[in-house]
């Protein structure tokens, strides 16, 4: 079952008679369970499309359901079983952190317990009777994901949970969305920090000028976009070295005193007999792998340049449900 | 019923709101203290020819011939206080970004704006009333030690309250139309200002371009409904209900207009 199913989302804005096209076509679907990761550079539509699922937003056209009911004339029943966090912290300045959250609770008839409860999970017990315009951005962010956990909700929405968190509270959150994840929700995360992203989702979209460019799994994403692993070798003659690896079939790019070999971590053993059988002992050999920050930077870059993502990256969303499904 | 406690405890929480009643509750300490220090020393024949009256004679209190009064004095900024309050509370969640954050918990958008709305009106109500009998009650020491209660019958009570109870409503209907209007414009400040603007300035320019349409204007209307008296000028007559009855259709238009506003926008995290 897909908790979020967005169809040919398309959002534009109208200001000052300039029409802005915020997401562009959008279609999403996020199964139920783990951490799926919505990523994307400032302005590519990622907290546009969270309101248009929390129904914060309309639509242009297309559509949006959440948790199997349509938005907005379902909401109410899928809202109660969603916690979210929309932009900034939004909460009242003037009350302590456990009067907002009490005063949030009574509208689903939500009792005291939960309130605690939900304050020590994010570690706000002991400032939970200051008064919130005292509050750091990092504490505002705790409270606002205390918010969203009260309801002991089957799905969270968080729009860039880790703003303003230190890199302990950083931390922190992850772990916290991991075993949210774990205990079987489902945890939906927009976020620009790649690094928070990719050692805690399960899935993720790569989001550019309001298009999806990429999703799937993290290994996924990175392999279909084209990258592949590479071994990095020294030896104390690379261009005898290089010989030698083209003779067995691989693939060497020469660097500054060091060889490429464009090979996963399985042919290091065949780099380095070959490298042997040529009298070239290796001094270092390391496995260079490619991050998901660079796919990203190499996908939103494509998209703010104006050019159309190769067509491989362009089907990705497609082509890698069906390598996963 | 859960919505409207939450919002009757959130509007009561706003600083605002509990700034205007202290000054409201300083006001009625300060009229009380007026009223004694300007009666002591007079007798109850002097009080009683003052042109004016005096707050230390009880029947001066409410005239329910002329529907004048020292209560009248209060009607009019206890009007501008709930109009103030009722703006800053809505104005107050947009300021903030609040609304997004409690549409993430109910997002049956009318049923959030009338809850607001209703809130706003009950609170001005209670408010307003628990205001009049603190204001009349500061002038007890008055009348008790320097004046009389002479004169005080069921009637007289009973006017009273009734004109109480009128300026209460009057109160509660100025909050609900100045959260209407911080709603729509997503503003307090918008909402202070065209009110102002309205009465002061565009129906003063009616009143001297287009005397036919005074009729129509909040100003006489409201006056009419204050005091619960036919208006009668040169060019028509203006009874309570017919009164009554434009200023809620003026309410229940602009109430309308904010909630098909509230309910078709796209909501933005702050203003």
């Amino acid at each position: 079952m897909n908790v979020i199913e967005i169809d040919g989302l398309h959002k534009s804005y109208r200001h000052r008679a300039k029409r802005t096209v915020a997401v562009d076509g959008l279609d999403l679907a996020v199964p139920a369970g783990g951490v799926y990761g919505f990523l994307g550079p400032n302005g590519s539509g990622k907290t546009t499309t969270i309101r248009c699922i929390l129904g914060l937003a309309r639509a242009t056209s297309g559509s949006v359901r959440l948790l199997g009911r349509p938005v907005p004339a379902g909401l109410r029943d899928a809202v109660a079983r969603t916690g979210a966090i929309v932009e900034t912290p939004a909460l009242f300045p003037t009350m302590t952190g456990r009067e907002n959250l009490r005063l949030l609770a009574r509208i689903d008839g939500i009792g005291p317990a939960a309130v605690d409860d939900s304050l020590d999970t994010v570690g706000l017990t002991d400032r939970a009777d200051d008064l919130v315009k005292r509050y750091s951005l990092g504490m505002r962010q705790r409270l606002a994901l205390a918010a969203a956990l009260l309801k002991d909700p089957e799905l969270l929405i968080l729009d860039e949970p880790a703003n303003g968190l230190d890199p302990a509270g950083m931390r922190e959150v992850r772990n916290l969305l991991r075993r949210l994840a774990d205990d079987g929700r489902t945890v939906f995360v927009s976020s620009h920090i790649l690094a928070e992203i990719e050692s805690t989702c399960d899935r993720v979209a790569i989001l550019s000028a309001g298009r999806c460019v990429a999703e799937g799994t993290v290994d996924d994403v990175v392999a279909r976009a084209g990258h592949r692993s590479s071994i990095l070798v020294r030896v104390a003659d690379p261009d005898t070295g290089a010989r030698a690896l083209r003779a067995v079939g691989l693939s060497v790019e020469r660097l500054d005193g060091a060889l490429r070999v464009h090979a996963s971590a399985e042919h290091a053993a065949d780099v380095t007999r070959a490298l042997a059988g040529a009298d070239q002992w290796v001094t270092e050999l390391r496995l260079e792998r490619f991050s998901l920050e660079d796919v990203f930077l190499e996908l939103t870059s494509l998209q703010l340049d104006g050019q159309s993502p190769p067509a491989e990256e362009a089907s990705l969303a497609h082509s890698i449900e069906e390598v996963v499904g | 019923m859960r919505l409207l406690r939450t919002e009757m405890r959130r509007a009561l929480r706003r600083r605002a709101v509990r700034v205007l009643i202290s000054i409201a509750l300083l006001g009625c300490v300060f009229a009380g203290v007026v009223a004694f220090v300007g009666s002591a020393g007079k007798t109850i024949a002097e009080l009683r020819l003052d042109d004016e009256g005096s707050p230390a004679v009880m029947t001066d209190w409410w005239i329910a011939d002329t529907n004048e009064g020292y209560l009248a004095a209060a009607m009019f900024f206890l009007f501008l206080g709930a109009f103030f309050g009722g703006a800053t509370v809505a104005g107050g969640e947009w300021r903030a970004g609040t609304v997004t954050t409690v549409l993430t918990w109910e997002p049956r958008r009318l049923r959030l704006h009338a809850a607001r709305s209703a809130s706003a009106g009950v609170l001005s109500l209670v408010i307003s009333f628990a205001l009049q009998v603190l204001f009349l009650a500061a002038f007890l020491p008055a009348v008790f030690v320097n004046g009389t209660t002479e004169g005080v019958d069921g009637a007289f009570w009973n006017g009273l309250v009734i004109a109480m109870l009128r300026t209460s409503l009057i109160t509660a209907g100025a909050a609900v139309l100045a959260v209407a209007l911080a709603t729509a414009a997503r503003n307090t400040a918008f909402a202070v200002i065209a009110v102002f603007t309205w009465l002061v300035v565009i129906e003063n320019l009616i009143r001297g371009l287009r005397p036919s349409l005074e009729r129509w204007l909040w100003g006489e209307n409201l006056a009419t409904v204050m005091t619960w008296a036919q208006l009668e000028t040169a060019d028509f007559s203006r009874g309570p209900i017919i009164a009554s009855a434009t200023l809620l259709a003026y309410c229940a238009l602009i109430v309308g207009a904010a909630a098909a506003s509230f309910g078709r926008r796209d909501i933005a995290a702050t203003t």
